[in-house]
């Protein structure tokens, strides 16, 4: 039987068993030899790539044989019913960035990194991530370096200023003659203050009634079980939106001033000093990301990063807590590569201003001239109402090289 | 036994300093052997030299590696999306040398025709209870061992022919699940 006969049986659908055996086996010899032939065309060509095929294939096995296995999220966590969640105690594993790079994290008995105590620390850093060194090992985090001050962080990733607030009301009582920092990251920190969750996880927000005149503290729906309606952290949207002024940002800010003039009085009440320090969007991922955002909804107009700052800084003038900026002791280099936190570098600078802000602010001492370590004078917005009001790029009143202005 | 691939992962620390290390590694061989070969004695003995401080500069300062190993990944993807084309080319021609032939079910027969293929008029049958014809396509066997079962079933032992071009292209597929892991840091 011809192969053209066995088709056109096929087509009237008349092909015996046998029949249909035997084309198959041409099919397959022919099947096989032209796929023969076809290797030996495709030879060349995988010899020429063959360079890659080894780099490619020796850098994933002997990358998996490098690195290591970070815990997941969940395990870094625990829940609190206080904030939401908190760091585990005494752990000292393997975390992962968004990158997927590995670093040591190491916490004490309540959960916070950092090598000194609550108690002996002269310094206590409030915050995010940011605050809690996410991003990099023990030995490079900002309160873990050799500096002459002792850090204490307490910081967690993810928290917003609510669940920071409310880690300063625990230890109100331990905070006296303490310098306190407060980490405030512009990237999400302030729209967070206003949702009730990230993703799965359940935190106190602020709420208003009236337009955000009065805001009242809401935590009855906190608890470990998953949150299941529609809730994201803070995204480059907001952040541009935060930017532009309007609506958002107006309620994000008297929202944040809520918080801070709940803070502030908490610190004066426990004989503690209160510096608010901005965390800018310097990383190249987080620029990356504003710019698509400013693209995809034409929003390039009116937005201004520093008009964000200003109001941060009017509103913590209102409030009577001097603010740092630390926008200007930072650049995009001292932010990793594919995470939006900061370098080991970023974190020697930091550990640089909050030794400055402690030489500055430490009791008695309020007028010491100030520098940090390679950037010159420390740029403090006045804490009065009428120089914070006037804010930054050049019209607020800031300390010069001397030092002599006090904030 | 790790997957033959031509591109590189996401850089993470651990992957630019085997990344390094490897580069490092095989033109360091390439090298010596030349020097050992053609060149004076006193380049054969420097070379190692050499090849371990560039291996440690790299492994202590990763971000170094960061520029060399993206223009190095442009490469192979330009590399590895020219093969694939080629492969594919390669593989369309055991498919249509069959169908020209019209010695398989569904062969065409035609050869001027492009494929030497007509398309079904009926859904297979297998189709309707599974979304694929090949209800245990995903199998603990494997797609290979897979394959092999549904060709001698259905009666078509010809496709075995393109086992080593599917091996290929598969192979050369891109990065499925290029983002973090859903476990991953999300939070910041």
């Amino acid at each position: 039987m011809t192969v053209r006969a066995k088709r056109r049986s096929t087509a009237t659908g008349a092909v015996s068993h046998g029949e249909a055996a035997v084309g198959e086996t041409g099919a397959a010899i022919l099947a096989f030899g032209a796929s023969l032939a076809g290797l030996l065309l495709a030879l060349p060509a995988l010899l020429l790539t063959a360079p890659f095929w080894l780099v490619g294939t020796l850098t994933e096995w002997l990358g998996e044989a490098l690195g290591r296995r970070p815990l997941p999220w969940d395990a870094l966590i625990e829940f609190d019913s206080r904030a939401g969640w908190r760091p585990r105690p005494n752990m000292s594993t393997w975390a992962g960035d968004l990158n997927q790079d590995t670093f040591r994290i190491s916490t004490d008995g309540d959960g916070w990194r950092g090598r000194a105590t609550l108690d002996s620390a002269e310094v206590v850093v409030f915050g995010d991530s940011f605050a809690q060194g996410f991003g990099v090992d023990d030995r490079d985090f900002f309160a873990d370096l050799p500096t002459k001050v002792e850090v204490k962080a307490v910081g967690c990733a993810g928290y917003n200023m609510l669940q920071s607030l409310r880690w300063m009301e625990a230890y109100r009582d331990r905070l006296e003659g303490k310098l306190v920092v407060w980490m405030l990251y512009l990237g999400n920190d302030l729209e967070d203050d206003l949702n009730p969750a990230i993703g799965r996880y359940r935190q106190p927000f602020l709420r208003s009634s009236d337009g955000g005149v009065t805001w009242s503290e809401a935590d009855g729906h906190v608890s470990p079980e998953p949150w299941t309606a529609s809730s994201q952290e803070g995204s480059r949207a907001g952040y541009v939106e935060l930017c532009r002024g309007g609506f958002h940002a107006r309620r994000a800010l008297a929202a944040f001033g809520h918080v801070l003039g709940r803070g502030a009085d908490l610190c004066a009440a426990a004989g503690a000093r209160l510096v608010l320090a901005t965390v800018p969007e310097l990383s190249p991922v987080a620029r990356r990301e504003i710019e698509e955002a400013l693209e995809e909804g034409r929003r390039r107009e009116a937005f201004d990063e520093a008009r964000l700052e200003r109001e941060v800084a009017r509103v913590c003038g209102e409030r009577g807590v001097p603010v740092v900026h630390l926008r200007d002791h930072l650049d995009g280099r001292d932010y990793l590569e594919r995470d939006y936190h900061w370098t080991p570098n970023g974190h020697r600078k930091v550990a640089g201003v909050l030794e400055a802000l402690h030489r500055r602010f430490a009791r008695g001492r309020a007028r010491v001239p100030v520098s940090v370590r390679g950037r010159g004078s420390l740029d403090l917005v006045a804490a009065t109402g009428a120089g914070a009001a006037a804010g930054r790029s050049g019209r607020s009143e800031r300390s010069d090289r001397s030092g002599e202005r006090s904030p | 036994m790790p997957r033959p691939t031509m591109t590189l992962p996401r850089p993470t620390r651990a992957r630019l300093r085997a990344f390094w290390l490897t580069g490092d590694g095989l033109a360091g061989t390439a090298l010596e052997a030349g020097a050992l070969r053609l060149g004076p004695h006193w380049v054969a003995i420097a070379l190692p030299v050499g090849l371990v401080v560039t291996g440690l500069t790299g492994w202590f300062d990763p971000d170094l590696v960061r520029p060399v190993y993206e223009r190095w990944n442009d490469l192979a993807r330009a590399a590895r999306y020219a093969l694939r084309i080629w492969i594919l080319l390669l593989a369309f021609q055991v498919v249509r040398t069959v169908g020209r032939t019209g010695a398989a079910d569904g062969a065409d027969g035609t050869p001027r025709s492009g494929s030497g293929w007509r398309p079904r008029e009926t859904t297979e049958r297998r189709a309707y209870p599974a979304p694929s014809p090949f209800p245990a396509w995903s199998g603990s066997r494997g797609w290979a061992a897979e394959l092999r079962a549904w060709a001698r079933r259905s009666g078509r032992p010809w496709v075995l022919a393109l086992v080593p071009y599917l091996w290929l292209l598969r192979a050369l597929g891109g990065r499925f699940g290029g983002g973090p892991a859903g476990h991953n840091y999300t939070l910041y």
